[in-house]
């Protein structure tokens, strides 16, 4: 493997998985043993920060000296050189087929798109589970269908290799001195491998989320909401953390000169009281439970009516980064089976 | 391009702010070339007649500081809190604890005020912080040349926390305070093991009751400071 990564860093920036202190982060990589395929579960923060950063300068702006404005759009600097990003879990990679369908959809966002259509997706299947996975429960893992260019598996003393994009053929095309043919023991390994760690993930015995949608809307002002939201601290690292949460808020900042400046996109979370406030001032989602049921209402029902499907990949990062050890399946499953509904109603 | 007079004052206050603010060195004397900007740092004498902008640093402590503040607002368009004395106080509402010890050890202290300068004063635009960010009072500085008012920040130490991909203090047993705390300072305390001690303020509509509760759940002690935050804030409203 280090023999594939070095081969793709001579034409490629190298996105991998990196060991810190802090634990793993994906980052751009420059020697490539530091790429860790190891890791367990997840990274801190998603690989879409590669796609959609936390902070982006879109363009530029100026007035010439006769007063015509004029922009510069970082888009060009986006669209140059072609980057990999290693180590892609199948949640993560269900995640960026996810931000697909928003950013790529009805209403195109140059940015991502140019991003997504410069960087090549080498995922790596799950070994094993880790605490708060429940990719399972969402169809997001632990085996995956599309959203890759190549997918690696671990079966102990050799990658298989799973070609899933003609870019990525290309990868492994002109370095088949490395390659040798998979045998059909090599594929039932892996999926021996991964109908192991499905049932891991199944003792958990959470519910079907298919449905969740209908009892959610059921349920919209159930007291289930005042309880949590008395408890959820509303910091918003469940949102940033979140590999498919998707919502920014826009930034202008000018240059000393005040004549130039530039316009930045930045991260937002649905749980801050600025999130929905507009320009008279007005905030809509004034009560603390009216913000923490957002994030859970966009994900699971939302979302499908946005993009036709659930916005959750099973990764369990929100639950694992809650302060106040806020566990989103606990939500779901207290909405499934317990607490008295109240009929909503809409004037 | 007309002449922008801009005030730095100072009431009570270590004075870091305005350290903060020469920090932007570089920034600072391109800006007096561009600008001509006319300012008074600490000193008093020669005040014109109005200020465009003044920003004020430290808290109100006594009736000097009082009539002091109400002259600064008559002369100036625009009014800027700065740092955690000006915006909520600061350190000196300690002053609030064991009065009975001060007043023994500094007679006559009873006349003091502790107080952040909006009780006495309208605010155009708080710049909170134990020092304040150099770069969020830039940031602000331009817009306000600009007679725009930027958006208050409205996230939390937390968010800019966990960009950082830094392991969260709570889930180590410090009592940290990101998580109820307006963010801007770009998580610089935890970035390097330091509890957030709320030095920005609460955030808008703060879990402080939240927090408690996982503190306790945790068995981490509540830092007494965080008492003094609430009631400041209480003070506010």
């Amino acid at each position: 493997m280090p023999i594939f990564l070095d081969r793709i860093m001579k034409y490629y920036q190298l996105i991998g998985p990196v060991k810190t202190e802090k634990g793993v982060s994906f980052e751009y990589v420059s020697e490539c043993d530091k790429v860790d395929l190891d890791y367990l579960g997840h990274t801190v923060l998603p690989p879409k920060k590669f796609f959609f950063p936390p902070i982006e300068e879109m363009f530029a702006y100026e007035y010439d000296e006769t007063g015509n404005l004029r922009i510069y759009d970082f888009l060009e600097e986006v669209s140059k050189g072609m980057r990999v990003i290693v180590g892609v879990k199948p949640c993560d990679i269900s995640s960026l087929l996810v931000l697909d369908k928003v950013f790529t959809g009805e209403y195109n966002d140059p940015y991502y798109t140019t991003r997504r259509n410069n960087t090549l997706v080498v995922g790596l299947t799950c070994n094993k589970p880790k605490e708060y996975c429940f990719c399972t429960y969402v169809g997001s893992g632990p085996s995956i269908k599309k959203g890759f260019d190549l997918l690696l598996s671990d079966l102990g003393d050799m990658y298989l290799v799973e070609v899933g994009s003609e870019k990525g053929w290309k990868l492994t095309k002109f370095n088949l001195d490395i390659f040798n043919e998979a045998e059909n023991e090599d594929i039932k390994e892996r999926e021996r491998i991964l109908l192991e760690v499905e049932e891991e993930i199944r003792k958990k015995g959470l519910p079907n989320f298919a449905t969740i949608d209908k009892v959610l809307v059921e349920r919209f002002l159930d007291r289930i909401w005042d309880d949590y939201s008395r408890k959820c601290l509303a910091c918003g690292k469940c949102n940033f953390t979140c590999p498919t949460c998707r919502c920014f808020t826009i930034s202008d900042e000018p240059n000393p000169d005040l004549k130039s400046g530039k316009r930045f996109r930045i991260w937002d979370s649905c749980h801050f009281l600025s999130f929905t406030k507009v320009a008279s001032g007005e905030v809509f989602r004034k009560d603390r439970p009216s913000r923490f049921k957002q994030r859970i209402y966009h994900k699971f029902v939302y979302s499908i009516n946005e993009i036709g499907s659930i916005s959750c990949v099973g990764c369990g990062r929100c639950i694992e980064v809650c302060p106040a050890k806020i566990n989103i399946l606990d939500v779901l499953k207290e909405v499934i089976v317990g607490g008295k509904s109240v009929s909503a109603k809409v004037s | 391009m007309n002449k922008i007079r801009i005030g730095i004052f100072s009431l009570s206050s270590c004075e870091g702010c305005i350290v903060q603010i020469l920090n932007l060195e570089d920034i600072l004397l391109n800006l007096l070339k561009k600008f001509e900007i006319e300012s008074r740092i600490l000193g008093t004498q020669n005040r014109t007649e109005s200020y465009d902008i003044a920003f004020v640093e430290g808290s109100v402590m006594s009736i000097d500081e009082e009539m002091e503040l109400k002259k600064i607002r008559r002369m100036s368009k625009f009014l800027v809190a700065l740092g955690e004395c000006a915006c909520h106080g600061g350190n000196f509402l300690v002053r609030d604890f064991n009065v009975g010890e001060i007043l023994e050890r500094f007679p006559g202290s009873e006349t003091w005020y502790s107080n952040p300068i909006d009780r006495y004063v309208r605010i155009e635009y708080y710049i909170p912080g134990c020092p304040i960010d150099k770069e969020e009072f830039f940031t602000v500085f331009k817009s306000l040349l600009l007679e725009k008012f930027p958006e208050q920040i409205s996230n939390t130490v937390c968010s800019e926390c966990i960009l950082k991909e830094n392991n969260c203090l709570i889930d180590k047993g410090i009592a940290c305070l990101g998580s109820i705390t307006r963010g801007g300072c770009k998580a610089i305390c935890p970035t390097f093991n330091r509890e957030c001690y709320g030095c920005r303020g609460l955030s808008d509509d703060a879990n402080v009751e939240g927090l408690l509760q996982t503190f306790k759940e945790k068995n981490i002690e509540p830092p007494t400071h965080l008492t003094l935050i609430t009631r400041r804030e209480g003070r506010k409203t």
